[in-house]
């Protein structure tokens, strides 16, 4: 069965964005805009050459976080999570667009949370951010990690208490 | 500090509470203070998580990545891959290995069966059976196991030994 371009742009149009989301909160901080973005493209790129009905419709979205959380494990193997050209071109046009004291915020919300998720272990984070973002069931995260549904389980039950802890923390240095 | 039922209570949060354990910590959530602690705490990182945003592409940029997705050439046949999972390839293996080695001993067991069975025709050794016989002195008779040269040497060698007997005779 061979799916046209048509079905293909459904998919990305649907997918691409969480994807995105995801790898951007996967890899962290430093990496910001472009690289989350090459490795959702790539993912996408892996995708429509591969598809030729081998990967059902309803496999796409499993399929494609799959793959794309493997590839940037390997780009943060390879510590390549520099800025990109583009990437900083996208800030200052986005940073053009919205209002300062909003911008800040959300930047320093962002940041603070980047560097809470960051502190994960990196199968605990993913395992959380497919629940809390892409609120797939624990079957579905099992699925995409390639681990049992158990594991699933305490790994975002110690996440979730990991995070909870530092974010207590950092409310008790901020009240100090 | 926290209660024994923490994990259930994030278990309860994703719906992955049978709906009789799920009744049982709810009931317990009202009444335990570490467990309702825990349920906010849990609920209040999800709004963050949920609440993170990414800086938007451009649309001309997304639609340009799209663009070049559709533009590429798809992969041959021949160079794609399809992902198996891992039990599945060990049957896949086992089940070929099995394969081989059943076919190897049918084939060994039907060598066997012809090496037992009825004498073969078309060989020299089978042809003259009381020549291919032990021959004393000479060693053994392998001419079960080859296809016939060795026994033509046994044959050559003992008309050879017989002629030479005989003119011995005679002289």
């Amino acid at each position: 069965m061979a799916r046209d371009n048509e079905d293909f742009t459904m998919i990305f149009n649907e997918i691409y964005p969480g994807l995105c989301r995801f790898l951007e909160c996967l890899i962290g901080a430093r990496a910001v805009g472009t690289t989350a973005q090459d490795i959702a493209q790539e993912s996408f790129m892996r995708f429509y050459r591969q598809d030729e009905g081998l990967i059902p419709a309803a496999e796409a979205r499993f399929w494609l976080y799959r793959v794309a959380r493997n590839l940037a494990l390997n780009e943060m193997s390879r510590g390549r999570t520099r800025q990109r050209f583009w990437g900083r071109v996208l800030e200052i046009f986005h940073a053009a667009q919205t209002d300062p004291a909003q911008a800040l915020e959300q930047t320093e919300r962002r940041e603070i949370l980047s560097g809470l998720l960051e502190a994960l272990p990196e199968q605990h984070r993913a395992a959380l951010l497919l629940r809390e973002q892409e609120e797939m069931s624990y079957r579905e995260i099992a699925r995409v990690l390639e681990i049992s549904e158990s594991k699933v389980k305490v790994d975002i039950y110690r996440a979730r208490q990991s995070l909870r802890a530092r974010w207590r923390e950092l409310e008790r240095a901020a009240s100090v | 500090m926290d209660c024994e039922f923490t994990e259930k209570v994030s278990l309860l949060l994703d719906a992955e509470l049978p709906p009789e354990d799920a009744l049982l910590v709810t009931e317990h959530i009202s009444t335990c203070t570490a467990c309702r602690q825990a349920q906010d705490d849990f609920l209040r990182l999800r709004r963050e998580i949920k609440a993170y945003e990414i800086q938007p592409q451009p649309p001309f940029a997304q639609a340009g990545m799209l663009a070049r997705i559709l533009n590429s050439e798809k992969l041959p046949l021949w160079r794609r891959s399809v992902s198996i999972p891992v039990p599945l390839m060990i049957l896949l293996l086992a089940i070929i290995v099995g394969l081989g080695v059943w076919a190897a001993t049918l084939r060994r067991a039907s060598g066997l069966a012809q090496s037992n069975g009825a004498p073969e025709k078309a060989t020299p050794v089978k042809a003259l059976p009381s020549q291919t016989e032990v021959v004393e002195g000479e060693g053994l008779d392998f001419s079960h196991y080859d296809h016939g040269e060795r026994a033509a040497i046994y044959k050559v060698r003992r008309n050879a030994s017989a002629a030479h007997t005989a003119t011995d005779s005679r002289q």
